[in-house]
């Protein structure tokens, strides 16, 4: 007599391996899982870049002092060193440094070129003021070293960096309007595929039902074969994604103030943001819940028509 | 264990103006527990709208079907598997899962209740070979004859030595010695305290095997045993 090779645990009364499609449903959601890891990384590097411009950019003053060697009315001291030194004085300022003659020829080198020093035009003295973050009153501030030495120009970067940073919020936002469509697609993906594996299974389901299963475990063992589905297509998709991501990641390296990684894998790796290395297990455990949801929801819904 | 009170069924065609298709005309009858009845009638009498309105697959358009102490359309949705898990039914069209074994097929009811494998294996097999199937346990359905799937259906329906039987027409297309042997098993499964009831049209064999018998006509039960 021939032996019995039945395992329980691979029981599949509903035939169920056979009835949800056991290729469209991970191709599909590898595509949407993808997109979202896209999305995701394009969240995580805007966050990255408003934390870098608001951080850095947003507090810095840059301050002209024209015709910076010459005395203040009325005392000895130059006029850059009276600015530098109410600069120093102002509450909320870190550090004022003024930037010295190589690092301005290195500044004006690309308009004014190299010979910069034969020109006739004056160049005035440039103070880099890093602020600390605290309340500050630019007006009153440009106002007292205009009085000390007329002529001087405050340049506040906070307002070209806020500008950049409402920018990068809407790209932010569309990532994560993009994030909600692909998580609905693939939830209309899963949602037809669990129908059309109904429509193909609907005798095995009535047999069973009628035998005593529950509407839960008939969903559950549905819902399960969805999951493990969804979540082959997330390591697909996670995994194709991830070169891609890098490659973005790389380029917008300089944006956010670090330099170009070096083409080791090492460095690689060590440059890749932490916060992206999980993408290849959060897409798949993200599109199995999606997946076990929507199945059980569809199931629940169909199974509660019966008698 | 099974009370009809007042029961119709009735069909509405497609239309709105059709008329209404009176399948069961205000049946009453009361079986106690561990009872056995033939159900008889011509065809079309309404025998297996009867059946199925006791294993809750259909619900009756007035009066009340009460069924192992639960009526149909107020038990909650969460006590219907436990209810059902109760109730072997044995229909005509026979039908059996395609792409499981004989074996699997009759293991299934165990499974769902939650029998350990263990068990399963050992009373799948005993049922088996009760039936004549030893040498079919590993085919599937559409590899076994119409006689041997309707005794893998038999052998489901009593596997689990339900509370409450119900078959239909069960030995139709048998031969005789198949046929006895299923009554038997039946017959057995009611004297181990199960309420069964067997619908059927032929006279001999009701006649070889008397018992108290519900007769339909047309719809209504003019004989409750």
């Amino acid at each position: 007599m021939r032996i019995i090779s039945l395992r329980p645990a691979r029981f599949d009364e509903l035939g169920l391996r056979r009835a949800l499609a056991d290729r469209m449903v991970p191709f599909l959601v590898a595509a949407m899982a993808f997109l979202a890891a896209l999305a995701i990384a394009g969240w995580m590097g805007a966050a990255v870049l408003i934390r870098h411009w608001e951080g850095g950019a947003g507090s810095i003053l840059t301050v002209q002092v024209p015709r910076a060697g010459e005395p203040v009315t009325g005392g000895s001291e130059t006029r850059l060193a009276a600015v530098q030194a109410l600069l120093v004085a102002a509450p909320g300022v870190q550090s004022a440094k003024a930037l010295s003659d190589e690092q301005l020829d290195a500044l004006l080198r690309p308009w004014l070129g190299a010979d910069m020093k034969s020109l006739a035009m004056p160049v005035p003295a440039v103070i880099a003021v890093h602020l600390s973050g605290e309340s500050r009153d630019l007006t009153s501030l440009a106002a007292q070293l205009a009085q000390s030495a007329p002529g001087t120009i405050v340049e506040d970067h906070a307002a070209w960096a806020g500008r950049l940073g409402t920018l990068v919020r809407s790209l932010q936002l569309c990532s994560g309007l993009v994030l909600l469509i692909v998580s609905l697609v693939t939830a209309a993906v899963i949602a037809v595929a669990t129908r059309s594996g109904l429509t193909a299974r609907r005798e095995a389901i009535l047999i069973v039902y009628q035998l005593g299963a529950s509407d839960g475990y008939i969903a559950r063992r549905f819902a399960t074969r969805a999951a493990a589905l969804a979540s082959v297509g997330g390591v697909i998709g996670g995994l194709f994604a991830l070169p891609v991501v890098f490659s973005l990641t790389t380029l917008a390296a300089p944006l956010a103030g670090r330099g170009v990684p070096a083409l080791t894998a090492t460095d690689a790796f060590a440059f890749f943001p932490l916060p992206l290395w999980p993408l290849p297990v959060i897409l798949p455990v993200a599109a199995a819940v999606i997946g076990y949801l929507t199945t059980q929801i569809t199931m629940r819904r169909w199974l509660h028509r019966l008698p | 264990m099974v009370r009809f009170e007042s029961v119709s069924l009735s069909y509405h065609g497609g239309g709105t103006r059709s008329a209404a298709l009176d399948v069961l005309r205000d049946v009453n009858f009361d079986l106690a527990e561990g009872s056995f009845r033939w159900l008889l009638g011509a065809s079309g009498s309404g025998k297996t709208t009867l059946l199925r309105l006791m294993n809750m697959s259909l619900r009756p358009t007035r009066g009340e079907v009460i069924v192992l102490g639960a009526q149909a359309g107020l038990v909650r949705r969460s006590a219907m598997p436990r209810l059902r898990r109760q109730i072997g039914a044995i229909f005509q069209d026979f039908p059996l899962l395609p792409h499981l074994s004989a074996f699997d097929n009759v293991a299934l009811p165990l499974r769902l209740g939650g029998r350990p494998e263990g068990q399963v294996r050992a009373d799948v097999m005993a049922m088996l070979r009760w039936m004549g199937l030893t040498g079919k346990l590993v085919s599937v359905p559409e590899s076994l004859s119409g006689g041997e799937r309707q005794r893998v259906a038999i052998a489901r329906a009593v596997i689990t030595r339900p509370r409450l039987l119900l078959a239909d027409e069960p030995t139709a297309g048998l031969d005789t010695a198949q046929s006895e042997r299923v009554i038997h098993l039946l017959r057995e499964l009611h004297r181990l305290g199960s309420t069964v009831i067997i619908a059927t049209h032929n006279e001999a064999q009701v006649e070889r095997h008397p018992g108290p018998a519900l007769l339909l006509s047309q719809g209504s039960l003019v004989e409750a045993g």
